[in-house]
């Protein structure tokens, strides 16, 4: 692997500079990013703490959706997925392996978003989400177009973390700050 | 990006082996279980009388499919002409019901019925004495006043009748919670047929189940 350096002078052109460092978000964007993760990963703990909580309530709604046949893999779904939404959102609020977290999230909520039009296809409209049991965000009547709106924001949140990354005020910023000699 | 897509796979690795975990221990019900509350033999020996006629509230007779049987605990059969899902297994008829209203007890076991419709349309009517309980209220924890007052209790649970699923779900948030409710049991014909037969109706708020 060549690198500018091995040339007798600093790098002066853009062809010696090489890729250009992510560009560092001001003290606002920030706290932009923060309040973005803490709310991002806050919603899913909280959905995935409800559905750990009543694994039953959460298999009737996969159940309910009626995007598989199959008992085995809703069953595998009622007890995977809020544990990852848990981990991912755990990770996402605290900073720590944001953008993987964030794409975890991101790839989740495009299933949800899926789902969500599958069973408006199927004639399923106004089915309860139960995706926050008994709290809502935005949309109060269930499995809609709102929802895969409400679902389309956080999915460009989710979006928006992947590229920027945690931001200053995250653990992975200072996981990564190099220790002082 | 190996190491993106590493930790990516680590993150779900961790939630699917904690899932199998989860799977293995898993009491989520597919369908309802056998009734127990239908399928065991009453303890107390049967008295000499012939049954003469539909009963009365005395606690000392019993009811199978609005008949009178000769036996000292209420003897509870699925109606006739029950769906063939395993709900049915959990339905009785109004008189059925209504005699458990009059004597407010099943077995040695107080009655509680349950309304598992929207709290809306429970202030419309309900079930005189009826707790209010939908299905969604079991979102997350359960209800506090569910833990107070079902556990060692027969429960009945109505909603709109027969083709109306929420009873169904109630009675099975109500298993999985495993506080030692039931006997389970289902009013088949629902509100609409309890109002039909002009049995007792009231209006409003909750009655006497507090949070």
């Amino acid at each position: 692997m060549s690198s500018p350096a091995a040339t007798d002078h600093p790098p002066t052109t853009p062809g010696e500079l090489g890729p250009p460092p992510p560009k560092s978000v001001g003290s606002l964007g920030s706290f932009i990013l923060l309040t973005l993760r803490i709310g991002l990963g806050g919603i899913f703990c909280l959905a995935a703490t409800l559905k750990l909580m009543n694994p039953q309530t959460f298999w009737e709604a996969i159940n309910a959706f009626k995007a598989t046949n199959s008992e085995e893999m809703k069953l595998m779904g009622t007890h995977t997925l809020p544990w990852i939404e848990l981990f991912a959102g755990l990770a996402l609020a605290l900073g720590f392996w944001t953008r993987e977290a964030a794409f975890i999230i991101g790839s989740l909520l495009l299933v949800f978003i899926w789902a969500v039009i599958n069973a408006i296809h199927k004639d399923l409209g106004g089915l309860p989400c139960s995706c926050l049991g008994y709290w809502h965000l935005v949309c109060t009547d269930g499995v809609g177009w709102c929802k895969v709106r409400e679902n389309g924001v956080l999915t460009a949140i989710a979006a928006t973390l992947v590229v920027t990354g945690g931001g200053s005020l995250s653990l992975d910023r200072l996981l990564c700050r190099p220790s002082p000699r | 990006m190996e190491r993106f897509v590493l930790r990516v796979l680590v993150v779900i690795l961790l939630g699917t082996t904690l899932g199998f975990w989860g799977m293995a221990h898993s009491k989520v019900m597919w369908k309802l279980p056998e009734n127990p509350g239908l399928t065991h033999t009453p303890p107390t020996p049967a008295p000499k009388q012939a049954p003469t006629g539909p009963t009365g509230p005395t606690g000392s007779t019993a009811v199978t499919g609005g008949q009178v049987a000769p036996t000292g605990k209420p003897e509870i059969k699925p109606t006739a002409a029950a769906p063939s899902d395993a709900a049915s297994d959990y339905f009785i008829s109004l008189e059925q019901a209504k005699q458990m209203w009059d004597t407010k007890k099943y077995g040695d076991k107080d009655v509680i019925f349950v309304d598992a419709r929207e709290y809306v349309e429970y202030q419309e009517g309900h079930i005189a004495g009826a707790m209010s309980c939908p299905k969604r209220r079991f979102d997350g924890a359960a209800p506090k006043y569910v833990r107070n007052y079902l556990p060692g209790n027969a429960v009945v649970v109505y909603c709109h009748g027969q083709d109306c699923t929420d009873s169904e779900a109630v009675v099975k948030r109500l298993i999985a919670l495993n506080l030692n409710i039931g006997p389970l049991f289902i009013i088949k014909d629902g509100i609409p047929g309890w109002e039909k037969a002009g049995y007792p109706i009231n209006k409003g708020d909750s009655e006497g189940f507090v949070n």
